[in-house]
């Protein structure tokens, strides 16, 4: 066949009402106690670009409602944007500001927190959610997180994550009401930091 | 092999249009008949070619919006009862099938032959097989309904009044 014709496509979560559901259940579960990493069971085929835990939360969360926010080069990879626009109906949009959720494959392509859409005081949660891959997610040494939904303290460690991200992530917690929440994802696992929690570098 | 850009959208040429005017006329045929005759029509193509679900045909609802007069605000009228499906050929092919109704085997073979019309070794088949007959059926029905009604049409007449 003419290589034109061919779409780079692939279906969607396996029973749609079921596995968008479960995976809502375990992002609910993921903000109520941040930095406890939750591992998705039913995961859909994958785009090339995107893990089982992003795939999973954008095909759950998005919709022809949300604009959607992709970096540099998940935004050029026509496999990423086809699947998005056939699974969730979603646009996606050029400025952060007006982005519902922004999906980063890198932390490197991720602008400044605050460029993101941070709520207003009357409307908080119009915010953008950012849904961030890190090459490792585990719970032991790395930040040691407080705050509502964590008693005491919890270790978090995400790998490769630079020191200033840690910087935007305590300014983004004095915005307060305002301000983005994040979902962490490696591979099938995922991870949230709302904008409440208390990020500290933990032994 | 043509060169895509990230637009999603392949080079506006003559082939490109021919084909989506193809699968235009392909769907008009198929949304204005029904399920039983997709059926039928889709047999007559004997065996086919292996497909997977992207999207597995499902049944909802969507929102018809209309204006008075064609002119003022958009408002809601209601919501109509659709079934869709979304299949991939082996060969790469996409198909996409709406209809009205609640037919998920309408749906699925509708995406079907959306992917069949873009195989070039299909569309010859595909128009002879499926378009052709599905709009002579309609053409036949539609004839079939009017001369029904022409039947039973009254005249009516206004006799001369008043005494001029």
């Amino acid at each position: 066949m003419s290589p034109d014709r061919s779409i780079d496509l692939g279906a969607g979560f396996a029973d749609p009402v079921r596995d968008a559901q479960e995976c809502f259940r375990a992002i609910m579960s993921a903000f109520a106690q941040p930095g406890t990493i939750v591992t998705l069971k039913r995961t859909p085929p994958v785009p090339a670009g995107l893990s089982e835990a992003m795939t999973s939360v954008a095909l759950a969360l998005c919709d022809y409602e949300t604009p959607v926010w992709l970096d540099a080069v998940l935004r050029t990879s026509r496999a990423v944007t086809d699947y998005l626009r056939l699974h969730t109906g979603s646009r996606t949009c050029e400025a952060p500001e007006t982005a519902a959720f922004a999906f980063a494959s890198s932390f490197h392509l991720l602008p400044e927190l605050v460029s993101f859409a941070q709520g207003t005081l009357a409307f908080p949660d119009a915010s953008t959610t950012i849904v961030l891959e890190v090459s490792e997610l585990k719970p032991v040494a790395g930040w040691r997180l407080s705050g509502p939904g964590i008693e005491g303290h919890t270790p978090l460690g995400a790998g490769l994550l630079p020191p200033q991200f840690e910087t935007a992530l305590k300014a983004n917690r004095l915005l307060f009401p305002r301000g983005v929440d994040i979902i962490l994802c490696c591979g099938d696992q995922l991870t949230a930091l709302p904008r409440t929690t208390c990020i500290e570098p933990g032994s | 092999m043509m060169t895509e850009t990230n637009t999603g959208l392949p080079p506006d040429t003559a082939a490109v249009r021919a084909d989506r005017l193809l699968r235009q006329r392909l769907m008009r045929a198929l949304a204005q008949v029904e399920p039983a005759e997709i059926a039928d029509a889709m047999r007559a193509l004997g065996e086919l070619p292996a497909a997977t679900d992207l999207r597995a045909p499902q049944t909802g609802l969507v929102m018809l919006r209309g204006r008075v007069g064609g002119d003022g605000s958009a408002f809601n009228i209601g919501e109509a009862t659709v079934s869709r499906a979304v299949v991939k050929l082996q060969s790469g092919e996409v198909g996409f099938g709406w209809r009205l109704s609640r037919s998920l085997v309408a749906a699925r073979q509708t995406a079907m032959a959306d992917a069949l019309v873009q195989r070039p070794d299909w569309q010859v088949r595909m128009i002879a097989a499926v378009i052709l007959p599905l709009e002579a059926r309609r053409t036949s029905r539609r004839n079939a309904t009017a001369q029904a009604t022409a039947a039973t049409r009254v005249e009516f007449f206004t006799m001369a009044r008043g005494s001029e």
